[in-house]
């Protein structure tokens, strides 16, 4: 395994709803694909994933209903809302902002 | 917004369904083991180490189902419940003192809402006139007269028309009442007489058929009708039919081509509305041209630019003024002449303002003693706690949580006192718009409506939050106090009690003072001499006045009215009059005179009531004759005009010789009533004096005969020894057989006149008297308990001092000192502001001074004596302390 990456504060908001918006997943699943897409740097702390699932249920971005996972288990399937797919859309743009110019900075010097 | 409320739902909702969400969180969390097991084994682990890593890794699992139930906010709310179950305890856990609480709590917020409902009702809320602040009511006065409101003149309605710029139309109206005919008895229906563009005026569109047309204001127009809504429902049962039907009245058939909206009447109750031309004597050429003929009143709406009330009075205050230059000869400079406009609301509910005003301030003195008398039992329950308090702080409770504690418990107090007042609120309401009908029509708007219940919640959350602080603060005085050295309990919390207690007192003052003058108002009014005899029987007779138009005729009818009666079986007496005494009518007889009144040339008085009355009237209602002689049948038409003054008229202006003889110049009443004439009447005896009104004095007063001066409507007066319904019977049948078109009604003796004119005091006494028993009851039970609490406290003390010696009655006179210490300071506090609040009522008080020494003095007694009386209990409990059981536990 790579060493891994602490996650920047307020980034999982961010991860969540991106992985989301490729298709609903259940919590597990989300941190797995976190995981892999990262190629194993980003490692989410399950710790604060559910309270920020939670979290972001609660402010209407996504839905949760209980499903079947693929090795058939009930699993709790979180997806986007539409109002989370706008907050993805301001998220991605402030994020991209803000990581052009942390870059410009740490290249400057 | 609508993420606040998703968040909310989202709350609600998790907490509705708590037991379901934890065993889905369980679900949810053993599924991700599971699954990070299984990859765990995949990469090569054993199950056992798999399951164990996989633990490990996503750490402990409780902290963070709790991390996620906070999530939920349902730890917030969790809290609240909790405070909830602890407040509702506590209410258990003292049960007297609770049901207390609530009990005053209830009458306090409940006396509260009923006068905000009134105030929301009446002043808050405009009158169901579209744009009702841009609508008013038109006054005109003759200043130099002393005369405030004069009616207007056809002429001067279309100056105020042409003239005032500020106004973008005037309506006119006046009362009057017709005769309902071929339906029966013949009936008196009241009448509303409007200009076409009235309800364009006010703003209100009838809801069946139409309004007045301009061209049904001319004379000669068919006769129309607009119904009121009560009208409509009472009479036609509210049949939407109606439209198109026909009635007849005094000589006309009218059709009826309106039915109105529900409207407080304006300010007299109309049952029916008629153009003006309904009216013989307003749409008489005379009364088209005269600016002397005044019979109408104005309403006016402010134009789209114009401004605020300043601005039309000013642009009125010109108006007037051209034409006091234009018409010199109709406006003499003896009366002046003004005008100016006052709100409509006003002008609907001017008569109630002092009577709400003396309510507003009732109420919410009641609820500054609700206040500290709640607050101080709290805080003495909060003492009582302390060990408790001690130990929660110690144990690192922030003041954040204690205070949501203390609110949340002042909170269950508040809401369920809150709830019992609007219970007693919502079963007063009937009552209450019987009381404020009295005052103005607006009281059928009184509704306990959303304000109402808004205001209720306000003044509980508030009331909860002050608690809430209180308390707050009380304990962290204990809860510090238990470790410092001075662990005396309340100790340092005495002077916010003897402040409390103070303030209760005080302010009860306050309260029983204003009743106790309204107590005495009422007493003073219900003992009037009035010189009048009780018994007397009077009636309301109302002519057909198209029938008897001519004053010849009325007098021939009145004539044989009197014939009949006297001869009527069972009558001792029989008499008519223009007015009754007590009654305000504004129909009534009574006549105004407002040209001069000149004797020998000297001009007495500009204005003067003059009052009709048949022979045998002075005798038959009490009245003495003093000098000279009173009516007789002689005394007709043809034969001198005559009147009779009354007493104070005499003292007035012959005090050295007997005014028989005298002769006056005055207006008389001409044969018909368009006509006007000037007179020399003599003056042929004075009788003794007698009020109409109970608050008012004796006022000069003259008399003409019924023969000679005969109005429209008239009341009969008879004395008989007969049973009511029978004498009413016969004297209906007597009337019937002279001609059926005349309806009698308004039956009352003169004593009942005098009863229903003092109810709206009456009532205004009760409610007084109610709010400062309420007062009173508070504050003894907030003043007991302070007092029993403090004792409680001082148990040790009193302990120590009866070891040392001191008897029972010692200690008992200790407290009661404390307690009558604590009145004395209430009472001169109490003085202070009693002077401030009786001043509020001062135009409500009749025969007694606001600073009435009787009254402040009696006030002071029941006061000390509830005072002491609270006290009493709780002292001999500490005299009866058993020295070495309050020591061991001390």
């Amino acid at each position: 395994m790579a060493s891994k990456v602490d996650l920047l504060q307020g980034t999982l908001d961010l991860l969540i709803l991106k992985t989301l918006d490729l298709r609903s997943n259940h919590g597990w699943g989300i941190s797995q694909r976190i995981q892999q897409i990262s190629r194993e740097v980003l490692s989410v702390n399950q710790g604060s994933l559910y309270p920020a699932l939670a979290r972001l249920e609660e402010q209407g971005l996504i839905s949760a209903e209980w499903g079947t996972s693929e090795n058939n288990r009930r699993a709790r399937f979180y997806s986007m809302t539409k109002s989370g797919r706008r907050q993805l859309e301001t998220e991605t743009a402030h994020w991209i902002r803000m990581s052009d110019a942390i870059n410009r900075i740490v290249e400057a010097v | 917004m609508t993420r606040w409320l998703h968040r909310m739902h989202f709350r609600l909702r998790t907490l509705a369904r708590r037991r379901a969400l934890e065993s889905d969180l369980d679900d949810e969390l053993r599924f991700h083991l599971e699954m990070q097991t299984a990859a765990n084994v995949r990469l090569g682990m054993s199950p056992l180490v798999a399951d164990a890593t996989a633990r490990k890794e996503f750490g402990r699992i409780e902290a963070h189902k709790d991390d996620y139930r906070d999530r939920w906010g349902a730890r917030l709310l969790e809290a609240f419940v909790e405070d909830v179950r602890t407040g509702l305890r506590q209410l258990i856990l003292h049960p007297a003192i609770s049901v207390a609480i609530v009990i005053a709590m209830a009458l306090g917020i409940g006396a509260n809402t009923a006068v905000f409902t009134v105030f929301n009702a009446v002043i808050l809320n405009p009158p169901p006139y579209a744009e009702a602040d841009r609508l008013v009511r038109l006054r005109a006065a003759a200043p130099q007269a002393k005369v405030e409101d004069v009616l207007f003149s056809a002429p001067e309605i279309r100056d105020l028309r042409a003239q005032a710029g500020t106004l973008s139309d005037v309506a006119e109206f006046h009362y009057m009442y017709f005769i309902l005919l071929g339906q029966g008895d013949a009936q008196r229906v009241s009448a509303g007489v409007v200009s076409s563009n009235f309800f364009a005026v006010i703003g209100v569109t009838p809801i069946l058929g139409r309004g007045f047309l301009p061209n049904e204001e001319r004379a000669g127009a068919p006769g129309v009708i607009v119904l009121s809504h009560q009208y409509w429902r009472a009479h036609f049962g509210a049949d939407t039919r109606v439209v198109g039907r026909q009635v007849e009245m005094n000589d006309r058939v009218h059709t009826i081509v309106g039915v109105l909206p529900p409207l407080p009447s304006f300010p007299n109750e109309a049952d029916i509305y008629l153009p003006t031309s309904a009216c013989p004597l307003r749409i008489s050429p005379e009364a088209d041209q005269s600016r002397n003929m005044r019979l109408v009143s104005a309403l006016a709406r402010i134009g789209g630019g114009g401004g605020g009330l300043d601005e039309v009075s000013r642009d009125l205050s010109g108006v007037a003024a051209h034409l006091r230059s234009a018409y010199p000869e109709s406006y003499p400079a003896a009366g002046g002449f003004d005008l100016s406009a006052i709100a409509v609301n006003d002008d609907l509910t001017g008569r109630f303002k002092p009577t709400l005003i003396a309510l507003i301030a009732s109420a919410t003195l009641l609820l500054l003693i609700l206040g500290a008398s709640v607050g101080a039992l709290l805080l003495a329950r909060t003492v009582s706690r302390r060990s408790e308090l001690a130990m929660r702080i110690a144990l690192g409770a922030w003041k954040g949580r204690l205070f949501r504690q203390f609110f949340t418990e002042a909170l269950v107090l508040t809401v369920l006192g809150a709830g019992l007042g609007l219970l007693i609120g919502y079963l007063a309401l009937p009552t209450l718009v019987g009381f404020v009908g009295q005052f103005t029509s607006r009281a059928s708007e009184i509704n306990l409506d959303r304000a109402a219940l808004l205001f209720t919640l306000g003044v509980s959350v508030f009331t909860a939050l002050l608690f809430g602080s209180l308390i707050t603060l009380a304990a962290n005085f204990e809860g510090r106090g238990v470790t410092g050295p001075g662990a005396m309990g309340g100790a340092r919390l005495r002077p916010m009690f003897k402040a409390l207690v103070v303030i209760q007192i005080a302010v009860s003052f306050g309260l029983l003072s204003t009743a106790g003058l309204m107590l005495r108002t009422l007493n003073n009014l219900t003992s009037v001499d009035t010189g009048l005899a009780a018994d007397a029987l009077t009636m309301r007779l109302s002519l057909n006045f198209t029938k008897y138009w001519n004053n010849d005729e009325r007098a021939d009818y009145f004539g044989r009215v009197l014939d009949r009666l006297a001869a009527t079986a069972g009558v001792d007496q029989a008499a008519i009059a223009g007015t009754v005494p007590y009654v305000g009518d504004s129909l009534a007889g009574e006549r105004l005179v407002s040209t001069s009144i000149r004797s020998e040339g000297t001009l007495l008085r500009t204005t003067l009531p003059v009052q009709i009355a048949s022979h045998n009237f002075f005798s038959t209602v009490g009245q003495d004759v003093l000098v000279g002689r009173a009516f007789t049948r002689g005394d007709v038409r043809s034969a001198p005009q005559v009147a009779v003054i009354n007493k104070t008229m005499a003292d007035r202006y012959w005090p050295d010789r007997s005014p028989v003889g005298v002769e006056l110049q005055l207006p008389l009443q001409a044969t018909v009533p368009t006509e006007s004439a000037n007179g020399t009447v003599t003056i042929v005896g004075v009788v003794s004096d007698a009020r109409r009104r109970l608050d008012i004095p004796s006022v000069e007063e003259i008399y003409r005969p019924i023969s000679q001066d005969s109005p429209i409507q008239a009341h009969i007066v008879v004395r008989s020894s007969l049973e009511r319904t029978e004498l009413l019977m016969r004297v209906r049948a007597a009337i019937r057989a002279i001609d059926p078109e005349q309806p009698i009604d308004s039956v009352q003796t003169f004593d009942e006149a005098r009863h229903a004119s003092l109810s709206p005091t009456k009532s205004t006494a009760t409610l007084l008297s109610l709010f400062a028993l309420i007062a009173l009851s508070i504050s003894a039970l907030g003043i007991g308990g302070v007092v029993a609490f403090s004792v409680n406290q001082r148990t040790s003390e009193f302990g120590v001092l009866m070891a040392l010696g001191a008897e029972r009655r010692h200690v008992l006179t200790m407290v009661l000192r404390e307690g009558l210490e604590l009145a004395g300071a209430g009472l001169v506090l109490g003085l202070g502001l009693a002077a401030l609040f009786t001043r509020s009522i001062h135009s409500l008080l009749f025969g007694v001074s606001e600073y009435d020494p009787l009254t402040l003095i009696v006030v002071a007694f029941v006061l000390l004596a509830v005072t002491v009386g609270a006290c009493v209990l709780p002292a001999r409990r500490a005299a009866s302390v058993d020295p070495m059981r309050a020591l061991r536990c001390g």
